[in-house]
């Protein structure tokens, strides 16, 4: 079980609410002996690696890890000896593919069951030397185990590593890719019947039974630059008590230099653990004396919620905090409003920063979802 | 089963954020569970002006309240890069039964009435 990273996978899963299912994708193709021995062989390099003390732990660690953990391990893996011979075939002129990739399968369960890959694609053939990318695969599941590792998924793609991204339909490949290993043959989008690549997925306990899988690649992150960035999760796992955050209401602004409003949002933290939560999830709220926001983000938790709140002269900066706010469980009534002022005084000089939020406890001692 | 539904029949347009149109979605929430996007589809938005009315009738369930938060997609799909124009928090108790609407304003000129069909 993986609570964390099943959050942190939560924001890329919502893309996949509006998939539809079938497809009419052929299931066969031609795969050139060179793309067989590359996936033979990282089958292969595969098993070698789990069978090594970092490999053996692999499955543990995943289950530990955030998502920038998971990153930071694929990138290790690679490195591992196993993986050697690998290496002299990717890196051999000639190869028609643009990318090859390695990626781990994690399985979460957030009301619907989403598949992910987390992955590194690296430029091979013509495109050998271009910038590596990191990605992001997502698609409909029955999850099986919250943020659970299933597998590693080995890709021979047309494009380069920075053109992954995007809308794709998998079809799993009749009579696997590779003598016996299970392999999908991967579409770029459903109107272009275009070949985007074709992948081998090996096993850690159950195998993935699905035939076809619409899914979406985010590019996370690439050597070039180019990428959307991470995605923040707005989805909070059940804890025993919801309150809102109502409203926030501005009694004095901070004076920044730029016009009189504050561009304000807040985040907040259930519990001292787990990662902050954002609202708005992304951008701000444009907020003057006088202003009453009427939020309403709801939160889950047990006993306390910090929630800070910044004023972003530059989008995704914490650097102007305005007010700090620390909401005991005790210190409300349910189904009351409760208004709470900031425990950190950001006056400075003749400036005065005066913001107050407003919560309601809305339950308590809730059991499940 | 949840406790609550409630149907956001549709969003009228008095006002943009900005110049020309709003490229709208809604990012629903209930609970704080996974949201829902609407339009569903990746990369789709309603573009809307002063006077154009949006058809929803999406019907969102929950047990404590349903976030509802107006956004802009300013570029292609990249949440990151989108504006945040107004929300509605629709907590139970706070709304008789059947119809109403709720106006959001903010500070760059967006203009919105959200009517909705409090179900149960």
């Amino acid at each position: 079980m993986n609570n964390q990273i099943s959050v942190e996978l939560s924001p890329y899963a919502e893309v996949v609410q509006g998939f539809k299912k079938g497809t009419m994708k052929s299931s066969k193709v031609e795969i050139s002996e060179s793309k067989k021995k590359i996936f033979e062989e990282a089958a292969k390099a595969w098993k070698e690696y789990l069978a090594t003390p970092e490999g053996k732990v692999l499955e543990t660690d995943i289950s530990k890890s955030d998502l920038n953990g998971v990153r930071q391990k694929i990138s290790g893996i690679l490195n591992s000896g196993a993986f050697k011979l690998l290496k002299e075939l990717l890196e051999q002129t000639g190869l028609d593919a643009g990318s090859f990739s390695i990626g781990l399968n994690i399985e979460a369960e957030l009301i619907i069951g989403i598949a992910a890959t987390i992955g590194l694609a690296i430029g091979v053939g013509d495109n050998k030397g271009l910038a590596s990318s990191e990605f992001i695969t997502v698609a409909l599941d029955e999850g099986i185990d919250e943020g659970a590792l299933v597998g590693v998924q080995f890709g021979l793609w047309t494009n380069s590593p920075s053109c992954l991204g995007g809308y794709a339909w998998a079809t799993e490949a009749d009579g696997g890719v590779v003598g016996e290993l299970a392999g999908k043959i991967v579409y770029k989008g459903e109107d272009d019947d275009d070949l985007l690549g074709v992948t081998v997925e090996v096993g850690i306990g159950e195998e993935d039974g699905i035939d076809e899988q619409e899914c979406y690649t985010f590019i996370i992150g690439s050597q070039s630059g180019a990428g959307d960035g991470f995605l923040k999760p707005a989805y909070q796992p059940v804890k025993s008590n919801f309150l809102i955050i109502k409203s926030v209401t501005c009694n004095n602004t901070q004076s920044d230099g730029v016009g009189n409003a504050n561009e304000v949002y807040f985040k907040f933290q259930a519990d001292g653990e787990g990662k902050s939560y954002y609202y708005p999830t992304y951008d701000y709220m444009s907020m003057q004396d006088g202003d009453v926001w009427y939020c309403g983000r709801s939160v889950w938790f047990n006993s306390s919620v910090q929630v800070g709140l910044f004023d972003s002269d530059s989008i995704g900066n914490d650097s102007d905090p305005i007010g700090n706010f620390t909401i005991n469980l005790s210190n409300l009534t349910l189904n009351s409003i409760k208004t709470f002022t900031s425990t950190v005084n950001y006056n400075s000089g003749l400036d005065h920063v005066d913001y107050t939020i407003q919560v309601e406890l809305v339950a308590t001692n809730v059991s499940s979802r | 089963m949840n406790k609550h539904s409630i149907t956001i029949t549709s969003i009228t347009c008095h006002g943009t954020s900005e110049s020309g149109h709003d490229e709208v979605y809604l990012i629903c929430q209930s609970d704080a569970g996974l949201p829902i996007r609407i339009p569903a589809s990746i990369n789709t938005n309603h573009p809307m002006e002063k006077g154009d009315t949006w058809s929803i009738n999406q019907t969102l369930n929950y047990d404590y309240e349903v976030l509802v938060t107006l956004w802009d997609e300013d570029l292609s799909y990249d949440p990151n890069l989108a504006t945040y124009l107004q929300s509605i928090d629709f907590a139970a108790g706070t709304l008789g039964l059947g119809s109403g609407v709720i106006q959001l304003t903010n500070r760059n000129g967006a203009n919105y009435s959200v009517s909705y069909n409090l179900l149960k």
